[in-house]
């Protein structure tokens, strides 16, 4: 299994770098993606990038692009560009391909996600330090590491869900973008529905939550989403019918 | 001369014909398939298929488009299951040890699948990475391989930037880089040009006869299926028509067909098919051809009869049927029969 799990990372990495290794090829769209959340924007927000709690959210939001612009590729790509059978009549398991392409979306959206975490503490700290050094706290780095880690683990599993059925990776993108548009605007409607008295409740206790306890809901929240999409994509995952596509 | 694969085959035809099962017994059949159906809906993609394939064989299976010869590979690998019957590859049962059967064979589908951003060296380290095989022994079998195939110096390009031909050569060269005992091939020259498509079938020749790698070509040039396969079945709409060797398969459509180019034949026609060794007689523009009864090929008694009768002989061609006709043959009549699945049996 390890093997195998490991020959697929190193094919996907492989593709991945013949992509975005080159510049016309995709290699500009990643150095915009780097120099926006890992320079730009630190570079606006100043040392309140690197204090403020809510910059929490933020992580997710910036490992979610990272993964979305690869992920529906996965296996809607091979399907459209006649890999898929050839992959499938290999004695790869099905675990070590699914996982294998799960993975390699979860690394790439958390290394680019965490190099700009990197790029963002030295923009901070060029553009604002003043010979002062500006780092994050132990706790708040070990929460950005897991949360990035963990969003990109559910936006892979969401999009590898959606692609072991596209047809093409153009339809996968559509899907898997709509998709993500609901998951984000979710809490927002959710709490649009609810009576005034449940939405001040909600409020009140967010209020009462403490940063800690916060984080340790959302990474509980995003592990049971994760190890569900990642089962759910198990299930979809039939050799037999992808065969056939 | 050592042939190309040479390098890459692990076993020896002479030497040990027999393949060890998973229960420790031997088995000379690599693929065996009995009854085997698969339906898709209400379509029948495969009737009743039931066949058995001695290893070292190089098996054509000839059949039109939508006949079931790509539904039969993927029930042989396991990626499917049969709706009915069973099947056995490599003394395995593919539906149980799928992984197993896809190890020890190599598969060339429809499309060539070749991850076309990555090089060609690339393509190949994926495939020897897949099949477990070290560094060493990936880099040697690759150099060997893209160097047969004179893709060496291209090795380090896109395959995407590459010719249909070479593709397909990469393709083949990665189907065989694990060195199966069966190699399954869908259409593996379409799109080489003469030479190439020539030198792939020595190759794929040398490989079954050399090294006992069981060949499972699925192919439509006809040519190449009488120049290369030892038995050849044909399947229609679904169901095996036809299964023996390309003489068989000749034999089967008719006996020996006679052209003379001749003038003064007279009644020669109603002469000669008194004869015992004449099937049929049909004048033509240039004189007449004459279709011999199965086993009769003497066409000297013929000769002498027309030359006594006065017929005035410029040329005598004799011939049998191609495997073209043979299989154009098969296509007619709206009902296709269903063959027994014995080499040589005939069809009810």
């Amino acid at each position: 299994m390890s093997s195998d799990l490991g020959a697929v990372l190193w094919k996907e990495g492989r593709e991945l770098r013949a992509q975005f290794g080159q510049l016309r090829r995709g290699g500009w769209a990643l150095i915009f993606l780097l120099a926006v959340f890992g320079v730009f924007v630190p570079w606006q927000m100043g040392p309140g990038w690197i204090s403020s709690p809510f910059m929490a959210a933020y992580w997710p939001f910036v490992a979610t692009s990272m993964v979305s612009s690869i992920v529906a590729d996965a296996f809607a790509g091979e399907r459209e560009r006649h890999t898929l059978e050839t992959l499938l009549s290999t004695p790869l398991s099905d675990g070590s391909i699914l996982i294998g392409k799960y993975l390699a979306a979860v690394l790439y959206g958390s290394g680019l996600t965490l190099l700009a975490v990197s790029l963002g503490i030295v923009a901070v700290n060029v553009f604002h330090g003043e010979g002062e050094l500006f780092l994050f706290t132990a706790q708040r780095l070990a929460t950005i590491v897991v949360l990035t880690v963990l969003t990109a683990g559910a936006s892979a599993g969401a999009g590898i869900f959606v692609s072991l059925r596209a047809r093409t990776a153009r339809e996968a993108q559509q899907v898997y973008g709509i998709a993500l548009t609901v998951a984000m605007l979710a809490p927002t409607l959710a709490l649009q529905a609810v009576s005034d008295e449940q939405r001040a409740a909600v409020f009140e206790w967010v209020r009462g939550l403490d940063e800690s306890a916060a984080m340790m809901w959302a990474m509980f929240v995003l592990a049971g989403i994760n190890a569900a999409l990642l089962m759910l994509a198990r299930r979809r995952f039939r050799r037999g019918l992808l065969a056939l596509d | 001369m050592r042939h190309p694969f040479a390098p890459f085959c692990g076993t020896a035809r002479n030497d040990d014909a027999s393949i060890p099962t998973r229960t420790g017994g031997l088995v000379t059949t690599a693929v065996l398939a009995e009854s085997l159906s698969r339906d898709f809906g209400s379509v029948r993609a495969l009737d009743a298929l039931s066949l058995a394939i001695p290893r070292g064989t190089v098996f054509g299976f000839l059949g039109p488009n939508g006949a079931g010869k790509t539904t039969t590979i993927r029930l042989l690998l396991g990626l499917i299951e049969p709706t009915a019957g069973r099947c056995e590859t490599l003394g395995l049962d593919p539906q149980r040890d799928g992984g197993d059967v896809r190890r020890r064979a190599g598969a060339l589908l429809e499309h060539d699948a070749l991850y076309e951003r990555l090089s060609a060296i690339d393509n190949l380290e994926f495939a020897g990475r897949i099949w477990g095989l070290d560094r060493a022994t990936r880099n040697a079998r690759a150099q060997e391989l893209l160097e047969r195939f004179g893709l060496w110096d291209r090795r380090n390009d896109p395959a995407g930037t590459w010719s249909r031909g070479m593709k397909r050569k990469l393709a083949v060269a990665r189907t065989v880089l694990h060195r199966p005992e069966l190699v399954f091939l869908d259409e593996p020259t379409a799109g080489l040009d003469p030479v190439a498509t020539a030198a792939l079938r020595d190759d794929l020749g040398a490989l079954s006869r050399d090294a006992g790698v069981t060949i499972f070509l699925t192919t439509h040039n006809l040519d190449e299926a009488e120049r290369l396969c030892d038995l050849i079945g044909v399947v229609r709409q679904g169901r095996l028509v036809a299964l023996g060797s390309p003489d068989e398969l000749r034999d089967r459509a008719g006996g020996w067909s006679v052209d003379v180019v001749a003038t003064g034949l007279g009644d020669a026609v109603g002469m000669l098919e008194l004869r015992p060794e004449v099937d049929s007689v049909r004048p033509t523009s240039s004189g007449l051809t004459i279709a011999l009864k199965a086993g009769e090929s003497s066409t000297a008694g013929i000769v002498s009869a027309l030359v006594e009768g006065g017929a005035r002989i410029e040329e005598v061609r004799k011939s049998k049927p191609t495997l073209e006709a043979v299989f154009l043959g098969l296509m007619g009549g709206a009902d296709p029969p269903r063959h027994p699945g014995v080499p040589g049996g005939q069809g009810s």
